[in-house]
């Protein structure tokens, strides 16, 4: 794999460059990265075959590296959860569904975990066979070498992400070797292109949570590049004073984030160039740029480049690109998300799967070579939403996003939302199904339903209407938050509704739905 | 403006911020644990008693454990006014 021969040049040629660098306070060169990722792929490999997923457990923490790392070598996907946003329930479900898949491997009854952060404790948490985080630094300790023909390559998968699953349970984005290669290489050349003054091993900023696969943009991006990754722990950005402090010591040159992460930061008002005098690159992900927001941005950093970019969990990261104009920033008309990667072929489709012409609507078709292989133990998911195409020849695989957008003439796509049950808040993808069946299963919920509340065309939050099956024995402030706690069990925080309204019953559409127009509110 | 101006104020503030009228009845409650407030809204309640108090309050001046209440988003503006 690609990334690791970067990754083992730099461990050679440069074994004191930073690799790692935590807000905490923790860091690793490249030659430490390197020799604990060796030591802990020996281990990896002894005690699980090749091609089984570990989870890696934790939030932000350099550990966390050494053991994505240690994964690739020894040959096993990684599965990451993020320890502060998951809640324990969610983790058990991702366990259950590794277990499963496992049946029939003799001798093996547990999925293998390694645990950065403690491993949480649940009801429904099925057999883990869990490594520590003290065990960890005792093996990293002791020395050892990862198997090279185990390393992973080509169509191995390099990682599982679990995204929001409309039915109830997470599901997971099979992503192989050769499409986080592909990625990276793309990755690379954005900063190449558009960060032309930028250090030669740029300091990435590592805010969202690994298990959201937008941290993927930075852990390429940075290790594949020879750079490094300042990773915000959770306990920093709970405080607006700590976290402006650690931005300020980062040295970040690139930042990667979703668009309301920099809106948080740009209510400070001192957060601009002088503050971060060596940002150069703004990499956005993961939801709608507003224009507001870019302009912000070119006022308070005049050195740095603005980039939008566009792709779903299933196609890796993202695929499309474009540079910000202040002038495009200024106009009325809302940020394209870019023209496709070499490799990446987009099409617009109508409901029976033709092609449109440009600058007609329709569902956003992505084919090329990081489109994942597909989602974790789930063929009949799979052959819904994935497919096979040619490209320039070759053979690639197609992926049927199910959001809306136009090519227009010049290639340039522009995205407007989601054809299905799926909403970004924050820019975290949430699929409003999955929290609705969770609200169904509870025994005092008769009825229920998940809607957005939108503020100034954005969604600024949920609202759970929900009809009691029996009448509320406490007033309806604290019956909701009552649900909401129940929900926190199976959910992570940014998927409960900020708001539970108790109905008699919900509205009906003339031929008996569920009338989801009717529940969406617009302030 | 009074007191009772300020709390009415402030209360019709937090009712369309955190979309839930219960907030003028529990104002002890911490409104990140109800799911109420997040950082982002936390934000908005900064930018708001900036447009309707004139009190400028930088979001890295106080913690999250000062203004996650209520009577203490109160006693923050009432302190500076």
């Amino acid at each position: 794999m690609k990334y690791l021969d970067n990754i083992e040049r730099v461990a050679r040629e440069w074994p004191d460059r930073t690799a790692v660098r935590a807000s905490t306070g923790m860091d690793l060169t490249y030659r430490e990265l390197w020799a604990a990722s060796e030591a802990l792929a020996e281990q990896v490999g002894n005690r699980v075959e090749r091609g089984r997923p570990v989870i890696v457990y934790g939030n932000k923490d350099p550990f966390m590296v050494v053991c994505f790392l240690a994964c690739m070598k020894a040959g096993c996907p990684y599965v990451p959860i993020d320890g502060n946003s998951v809640p324990p329930q969610r983790t058990a479900s991702i366990a259950t569904q590794i277990l499963s898949s496992m049946t029939g491997d003799a001798g093996i009854e547990a999925p293998l975990a390694l645990a950065v952060g403690t491993f949480p404790t649940c009801d429904d948490m099925p057999p883990v066979a869990v490594i520590e985080h003290r065990e960890i630094g005792d093996l990293v300790a002791a020395a050892g070498r990862s198997d090279r023909e185990r390393w992973i390559d080509g169509e191995d998968l390099a990682y599982i992400l679990f995204t929001s699953g409309s039915t109830g349970a997470p599901k997971g984005v099979e992503v192989t070797a050769a499409c986080f290669d592909n990625f990276c290489a793309w990755d690379l050349e954005l900063v190449h292109a558009h960060a032309p003054e930028r250090s030669d091993g740029p300091v990435w900023l590592d805010q969202a949570p690994f298990s959201f696969d937008l941290s993927v943009f930075e852990l390429a991006g940075a290790l594949g590049g020879g750079g490094t990754l300042y990773s915000l722990a959770a306990e920093t950005q709970l405080s607006m004073a700590a976290q402006f402090a650690a931005l300020k010591e980062s040295g970040a040159e690139v930042w990667v984030s979703t668009p309301s992460f920099a809106e948080l930061c740009l209510a400070n008002a001192d957060f601009d160039q002088s503050a971060m005098p060596d940002l150069r690159l703004f990499l956005f992900c993961g939801e709608t740029l507003p224009n507001a927001t870019a302009a912000r941005l070119f006022e308070r950093f005049p050195r740095a480049r603005v980039v939008n970019t566009y792709g779903p969990t299933e196609s890796t990261v993202a695929v499309t690109s474009v540079e910000v104009t202040p002038e495009m920033a200024a106009s009325p008309d809302p940020l394209p998300v870019g023209v496709p990667r070499l490799g990446t072929r987009i099409r617009i489709v109508d409901e029976e799967g033709g092609a449109v012409p440009a600058g007609t609507f329709g569902e956003v078709v992505i084919e090329g070579d990081t489109v994942a292989r597909g989602y974790f133990g789930r063929p009949d998911l799979t052959a819904r939403a994935f497919d096979e195409a040619t490209l320039e020849g070759a053979a690639v695989r197609a992926y049927r996003t199910g959001d809306e957008g136009y090519l227009d003439a010049e290639g340039m796509l522009h995205f407007r939302g989601r054809l299905d049950l799926q909403v970004k808040l924050n820019g975290f993808r949430i699929e409003l199904g999955e929290i609705e069946s969770h609200l169904r299963r509870l025994p005092e919920i008769a009825a229920a339903a998940v809607a957005p509340v939108y503020r100034d065309g954005k969604i600024s939050h949920l609202v759970a209407h929900v009809v009691p099956s029996s009448p509320l024995g406490d007033t309806p402030f604290r019956a909701g938050l009552a649900l909401k706690e129940r929900l926190a069990e199976f959910l992570p925080h940014y998927m409960i509704p900020k708001k539970v309204a108790f109905h008699e019953s919900l509205p009906m559409t003339g031929n008996g739905k569920l009338d989801r127009r009717a529940l969406i509110e617009e302030k | 403006m009074d007191r009772n101006e300020l709390e009415a104020e402030v209360l019709d503030m937090l009712e369309d911020i955190c979309d839930d009228e219960a907030v003028r009845e529990e104002r002890d409650i911490d409104l990140f644990a109800a799911g109420l407030l997040d950082s982002l809204a936390a934000i908005e309640v900064l930018v708001e008693i900036e447009e309707r108090f004139d009190v400028d309050i930088a979001p890295t001046a106080v913690e999250r454990t000062e203004m996650n209440t209520v009577n203490k988003i109160i006693e923050q503006i009432a302190v500076r006014l």
